[in-house]
């Protein structure tokens, strides 16, 4: 048996993308959460501490949402944080992953 | 020393991981006055904060939420002057009076350190399992399960997380496939609670029944073929969720002098210390742990102690 990491979506924790250029403003952002997801808590609680605004989509009270969760990530796991910046370009974080999450707030 | 150097943070006590161990390991060092560091890189409460219902940790006659307990951990700890940094000690070593950590917020220092960075969950190892990694494959159900309301699943494992995580997925899923390698271990209680499931149709039982392959495509799984007595079965699910066992975080300890067991855990002496001097392990990083959260959150108030007495400088070292 082979060993996965618990949130196998944060393993590129310590690869941090290149950023090209300089740092384009966050317009928006989105998360999808769940009521029992721990690491969707982690994400909160991360913009939180960053003081940064967001709004949350808790796909337990609007389900309908679910599939445009899911067309979004790819996935069908929450957390998923949806940047947009001033441009309009979308960053898309699945899972708590600091090292995506981090300079895409910044 | 460089100038460099001199600015690297020194600390009293860094505690590696914030599961059941760490934040109650905290609570004990900063109650006694302890400068205490903590480094947490996925969810604060560990294994604690993704499991949905906790029955059986002491003082909760009604049973607890994970998240609450873990988030009351937190607080519990944060009221006391604990910090906890989010971010990954990624590697350790001995500078005498001081250990070294390098961590994702850089180098830093400290007199003693603890290590509690408690386990994950291990694959099964079969075609597909990686293919449909968060798109059918799953291994948190308290994060995952909502995709699956009126769905059909698989669960491969027949310990008592696996058995704990059917009864949770039960109120999303239509009907659910137990794939049990050999047979059900979980407790009593928890066996008692699932033949209910059973009793009711939501859940099957497969005992000897090993998984062998995920089968799907673009739009995601299709179906999990296993084997039992030489023959094969496909069972037509949407999902599957996999609760084969656990193995100690300790890939980073693994350069270091101290010593392991052959599958990972720590090994320490009966006061927690490593072979290593200043470094203490407690909760189920630890040989020797029972996996469960009392008894985690009672090796970390133990350590704490231990490591007073460590720094105090009278703690008597014990053969292994
Ligand atoms: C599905 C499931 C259900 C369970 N149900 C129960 C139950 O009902 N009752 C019970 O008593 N027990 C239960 N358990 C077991 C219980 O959760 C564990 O025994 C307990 O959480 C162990 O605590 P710990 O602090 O030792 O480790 P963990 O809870 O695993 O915490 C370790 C923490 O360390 C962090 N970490 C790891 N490496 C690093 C690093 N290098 N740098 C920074 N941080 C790091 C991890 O992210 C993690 O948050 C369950 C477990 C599972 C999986």
């Amino acid at each position: 048996m082979t060993v996965v990491a618990f949130d196998r979506l944060r393993q590129g924790f310590l690869k941090r993308p290149k950023v090209q250029g300089g740092p384009i403003m966050v317009k928006n952002i989105t998360i999808f959460t769940t009521n029992t997801c721990a690491y969707c808590h982690m994400v909160k609680k991360y913009l939180g501490i960053k003081g940064i605004n967001y709004e949350e989509v808790n796909l337990d009270e609007h389900p309908n949402r679910q599939a445009e969760a899911m067309e979004i990530s790819g996935t069908m796991t929450v957390p998923v944080t949806v940047v947009t910046k001033q441009d309009e370009t979308k960053e898309v974080i699945i899972g708590y992953n600091l090292a995506r999450l981090a300079p895409a707030v910044a | 020393m460089s100038d460099k150097e001199t600015q690297v943070p020194k600390h009293d006590v860094i505690i590696i991981g914030s599961g059941p161990a760490g934040l109650t390991a905290a609570i004990y060092t900063t109650r006694e006055d302890i400068e205490t560091l903590m480094f947490e890189r996925g969810a604060v409460g560990g294994l604690a904060a993704v499991t949905d219902k906790i029955d059986n940790y002491p003082g909760f006659p009604e049973g607890v939420e994970g998240l609450k307990l873990a988030d009351d951990l937190r607080k519990q700890a944060e009221r006391f002057g604990a910090v906890i940094e989010l971010g990954e000690v990624t590697a350790i070593s001995d500078e005498g009076e001081y250990k070294r950590l390098e961590t994702t917020s850089g180098d830093m220092l400290a007199k003693a350190i603890l290590v509690a960075t408690g386990s994950d969950y291990k694959k099964i190892g079969v075609p597909g399992e990686q293919e449909f990694y968060a798109r059918g494959v799953h291994y948190c159900a308290t994060c995952d399960g909502a995709f699956y309301r009126d769905k059909k699943l698989a669960v491969v494992g027949g310990g008592n997380s696996a058995i704990q995580e059917t009864i949770f997925l039960t109120r999303f899923a239509s009907h659910i496939d137990l794939l049990v390698r050999s047979t059900i271990k979980a407790s009593d209680v928890l066996q008692q609670e699932l033949e209910e499931y059973v009793k009711n149709g939501k859940v099957t039982v497969h005992l000897a029944t090993s998984t062998q392959n995920i089968v799907g495509d673009t739009s995601g799984v299709k179906s999990v073929t296993t084997q039992k007595d030489g023959k094969n079965k496909e069972f037509e699910v949407d999902g599957v969720f996999v609760f084969v066992g656990l193995l100690p975080n300790t890939q980073f300890l693994k350069p270091t002098p101290i010593r392991l067991d052959e599958i990972g855990f720590v090994i320490t002496d009966q006061n927690l210390h490593t072979s290593m001097p200043g470094v203490f392990a407690c909760g189920d990083v630890r040989c020797g742990a029972t996996m469960q959260i009392a008894s985690a959150a009672g090796e970390g108030a133990t350590a704490a102690l231990k490591i007073r007495e460590y720094l105090e400088g009278h703690m008597h070292p014990i053969q292994n």
